[in-house]
């Protein structure tokens, strides 16, 4: 799964997500792309799960990019624990998403079949997408 | 190389306030600069522009300003949108002249079937544009790239380009623009059913840290 190699600090404040995505907006290395309609964090569980789905889906050939790293530390309260006594111990790594953002792009294979991955990734995560093809972003299906 | 008329109003005003407020009135904020003008920033009717925005488009912009009307020829530089919708934000033309060469991005398009495709492997476009400098006039639509000879392990370069003589390619020569790759495998892997611990990396400079502390 994808955490990052070096951090500088184990913890980090939530922030916010407000706006839409300024980068990472285009199609840029493949011809098909999963892009988000909704802010939100996506773990790097929920990544590899949508990266699996679509990689058995596409089978063989094809090629398929992660446009995202999850390098932001979400920390956690253990259950059943009084307030206070501190910030809770890092739990997971997300990515922070915003509307607009391409997550994950797909070359080398058919129309239909870049469809049908999508498709799958995208009930592996969070938050609604829809499916893109390269200029033509302001595409049309809403898959999710 | 195609070439339209459009018309432009000079906009005073400047800010995110007024670009808004033109955008709610279905106006579109523009600027056209150039290297021997000022920037000016304008006001375009995004209708004149559908359909005339794919490639390398030639406008002779008619800029009015209040009684007074100027032409020059302009280019698209930069198309800014919405990356959701789409919608037109904002555009950005570049004073041309016809006799000055100059550098512009050009779409490659690739012609025939590729016999590695055939033969299972996997075409891959690494490159979709090309720079080139040369006159206006001369700015072709497209660069096409004859595939029919590509088998697997095969790839094409910038110098396979069929390139006129008035057209200097400014991207480096060596760089590939498709190849045809062996299909990859899926190696089906064993899914984990363990719960995975909390990994965490290393925090830099916290070993110093340490070590002064002691």
């Amino acid at each position: 799964m994808l955490i990052p190699k070096r951090v500088k600090h184990r913890k980090q404040h939530r922030g916010r997500m407000k706006g839409k995505a300024i980068r990472g907006t285009e199609i840029s290395f493949g011809e098909y792309g999963l892009q988000a309609l909704e802010p939100g964090w996506i773990t790097n569980r929920q990544i590899e799960a949508a990266r699996v789905a679509i990689t058995r889906s596409i089978k063989r050939g094809g090629k398929v990019w992660i446009k995202i790293f999850p390098d932001k530390p979400v920390t956690a309260k253990p259950a059943e624990t009084r307030m206070g006594s501190g910030k809770g111990a890092p739990e997971k790594w997300v990515a922070v998403v915003k509307p607009g953002r391409i997550m994950f792009e797909v070359a080398g294979v058919s129309e239909e079949l870049a469809r049908e991955a999508m498709r799958l990734a995208a009930h592996k995560l969070p938050i609604k997408t829809h499916f893109v093809k390269r200029e033509e972003l302001d595409g049309d299906a809403n898959e999710s | 190389m195609k070439r339209y008329n459009l018309q432009a109003e000079v906009r005073e005003e400047t800010g995110k306030g007024v670009a808004r407020k033109l955008r709610r009135a279905g106006l579109l904020p523009g600027v056209v600069y150039g290297k021997t003008r000022k920037s000016q920033p304008l006001i375009v009717d995004p209708i004149q522009l559908q359909n005339k925005m794919s490639g390398n488009v030639i406008f002779d912009l008619t800029i009015v300003d209040d009684d007074k009307e100027t032409k020059e020829t302009v280019m698209i530089k930069e198309i800014q949108r919405d990356p959701i919708k789409g919608d037109l934000l904002h555009i950005d033309f570049q004073h041309i002249s016809m006799d000055e060469k100059i550098s512009v991005s050009i779409p490659l398009s690739l012609k025939g079937d590729a016999p590695g495709v055939k033969e299972g492997g996997v075409l891959q476009q690494l490159l979709r544009e090309v720079e080139i400098e040369c006159l206006p006039a001369d700015i072709p639509e497209e660069l096409e790239l004859d595939i029919s000879d590509l088998h697997i392990g095969d790839s094409l370069m910038v110098s396979d380009l069929d390139v006129p003589e008035e057209i200097e390619i400014k991207t480096p020569l060596d760089e590939v623009i498709v190849t045809v790759v062996a299909p990859t495998e899926l190696v089906e892997e064993e899914i984990e059913e363990e719960e995975e611990e909390f990994v965490e990396p290393e925090v830099i400079g916290e070993e110093e840290a340490k070590k002064e502390e002691e």
